[in-house]
């Protein structure tokens, strides 16, 4: 995958990039998903991957995360190339970053408790008590208290969501990798999500890497952006991409599909609150 | 048309070599993992209690059927004979020998064998398992260990068990039903049996079924598609290959028993 444009002057600055892809080469099957990925994320920011559907979004996080290899290339995560290291290998990698998945990932068979308490009892020496406070600490800060004792089956979409970040953020990482934090969300949850991510984001100084559909809610947090097209990527802060050369990307950040819906709903509820119009007109 | 023969053979054949390597190395992962610390005991022991004590049931309800099954058919045989008295020995050898060790791996299969590979086989699809790897957590110690140790450690245990309801079960029907002596089906069982040769022996083929059993639950549930049809497929094949292992194991043990004594 090669570069659409040449790099602004935010990204020939001098950066202190956390993680770092070289020349990565991935394929599934016969499908190559990227054959020379290029990109870096900036340390301490929050950095959003923008894109269509399977051009290889998730697949980034996954490489960083080293869940899945990649064929070619390096990955550096904090300095340490991740390509070709054993799962052994890959756990101190792994002790420095939390990820988000899409589906939460939670531990069915256990409470949200024991779920934001199980990474610490693994790799801290921390006696029931602190455990408990520091549990307890983060559930409150997801609005979450009441929830600890229930079954991740037992939870709403936005609430998994929420123990899902706290599970990723309770170990203090100091890389947070989020897949699709806003999707599958109501606008009201999907916001409540987004507000926990940038104050959980600034107040740890965690570098994160977001995978996103969400237009309006990357333009309001992302500090970084990585636009993923079909032939080739772009990267640079939020103004850099709305002034980029390619109209694919400078387009992308203008077509908001959260404000659109809001806007069509709220001329909905008008239309029926008025008695008059119609769908058709709303639609229109 | 041959040729598309041949080459779905091959495939085939490919495919069948490249699953025993994988499920060798699977196996090398698991005997270095369980003797790794951490140790779960506590893991270990919800687990055997999952495929053991939740299968007491099955195998109880299991063995009586067998054991008097077994007493009214021998008996029929032998009473034309009149060796009615040998009742207790021939319930009791094959119970012992064969039918006990597996006829209790293939309960043990169907019940916590597919259960095993579909309770895997939804993290895998639920990314539970990404989870943990990505808590530094390898899915080998917290989830494969103790459910393919805990199926070893059961498995000679419910047979144990199989054999002695069914013997008991063959008794009601000699004494209870058929009116025999209940001493005489005691005395000849005793007789008959030999620890060194049947015990053994049937306490060596649980040991290899639960070895099988928890091997193939476990890799089959780990290499599952992320799919509801994948963790399907991947849970009757389980009962499947299980199944089928187990009785070509028994066979060349019994073989290989034979003829080492």
């Amino acid at each position: 995958m090669t570069e659409t444009s040449a790099p602004s002057a935010a990204e020939t600055a001098p950066r202190d990039d956390h993680v770092v892809l070289e020349g990565v080469g991935m394929t599934f099957g016969d499908r190559v998903i990227f054959d020379d990925l290029n990109c870096a994320f900036p340390r301490g920011k929050i950095s959003v991957v923008l894109g269509g559907s399977g051009v290889g979004k998730s697949t980034i996080l996954r490489l960083i995360a080293g869940l899945l290899p990649a064929e070619a290339g390096s990955i550096l995560v904090d300095g340490t190339d991740v390509v070709g290291l054993s799962e052994r290998g890959l756990q101190p990698v792994r002790r420095k970053i939390g990820m988000m998945f899409q589906a939460g990932a939670l531990l069915d068979s256990t409470t949200v408790f024991d779920n934001l308490a199980f990474p610490l009892r693994e790799h801290t020496s921390l006696d029931e008590r602190t455990i408990a406070t520091e549990v307890y600490g983060c559930l409150m800060r997801m609005g979450l208290t009441h929830a600890a004792q229930l079954l991740p089956s037992e939870l709403s979409g936005g609430m998994i969501k929420r123990v899902a970040l706290a599970r990723a953020i309770i170990a203090k990482p100091d890389i947070l990798l989020c897949d699709e934090p806003f999707s599958g969300l109501d606008p009201i949850t999907a916001k409540r999500i987004e507000l926990l991510l940038l104050q959980t984001c600034h107040e740890m100084k965690v570098t994160t890497i977001m995978v996103s559909h969400s237009v309006g809610a990357t333009t309001r947090i992302a500090d970084h952006l990585l636009v993923m097209l079909p032939d080739g990527n772009a990267q640079g802060s939020i103004e850099d991409m709305q002034n980029h050369d390619d109209p694919r990307v400078s387009n992308l950040l203008k077509f908001d599909v959260d404000e659109q819906f809001t806007a069509v709903v709220e001329r909905l509820e008008a239309s029926v609150r008025g008695g008059g119009g119609g769908l058709d007109s709303t639609w229109s | 048309m041959v040729v598309r023969v041949v080459e779905s053979l091959g495939a085939s054949t490919i495919g069948f070599v490249d699953h025993l390597g994988r499920l060798a190395v699977f196996a090398a992962q698991i005997v270095l993992q369980a003797l790794r610390p951490p140790f779960r005991w506590k893991l270990l022991l919800k687990e055997i209690h999952k495929a053991g004590v939740l299968s007491l049931i099955i195998v109880g309800v299991s063995a009586l059927a067998v054991g008097m099954v077994l007493g009214l058919q021998l008996y029929n045989t032998l009473v034309r004979y009149g060796a009615t008295g040998a009742l207790g020995s021939a319930v009791g050898l094959s119970l012992v020998r064969e039918l006990g060790p597996v006829l209790t791996a293939l309960l043990v299969t169907g019940r916590a064998g597919s259960a095993t590979t579909a309770e895997i086989g939804t993290m895998v699809a639920t990314e539970q398992l990404d989870g943990l790897r990505m808590m530094s957590v390898s899915p080998i110690d917290l989830i494969v260990v103790p459910r393919a140790l805990a199926m070893v450690i059961v498995m000679p245990l419910l047979t144990v068990l199989f054999n002695v309801i069914g013997i008991g079960g063959g008794y009601l029907v000699a004494v209870g039903l058929m009116g025999l002596y209940g001493g005489e089906y005691q005395g000849n069982l005793e007789a008959a049996l030999d620890f060194g040769d049947d015990v053994m022996a049937t306490l060596i083929k649980s040991v290899v079924f639960g070895l099988l059993v928890g091997l193939i639950s476990t890799y089959r549930g780990v290499s599952s598609a992320p799919t509801s049809a994948g963790v399907s497929a991947a849970t009757t094949n389980t009962v499947v290959v299980t199944s089928v292992s187990i009785l070509i194991f028994d066979f060349f043990i019994t073989a290989l028993w034979g003829f080492t004594l």
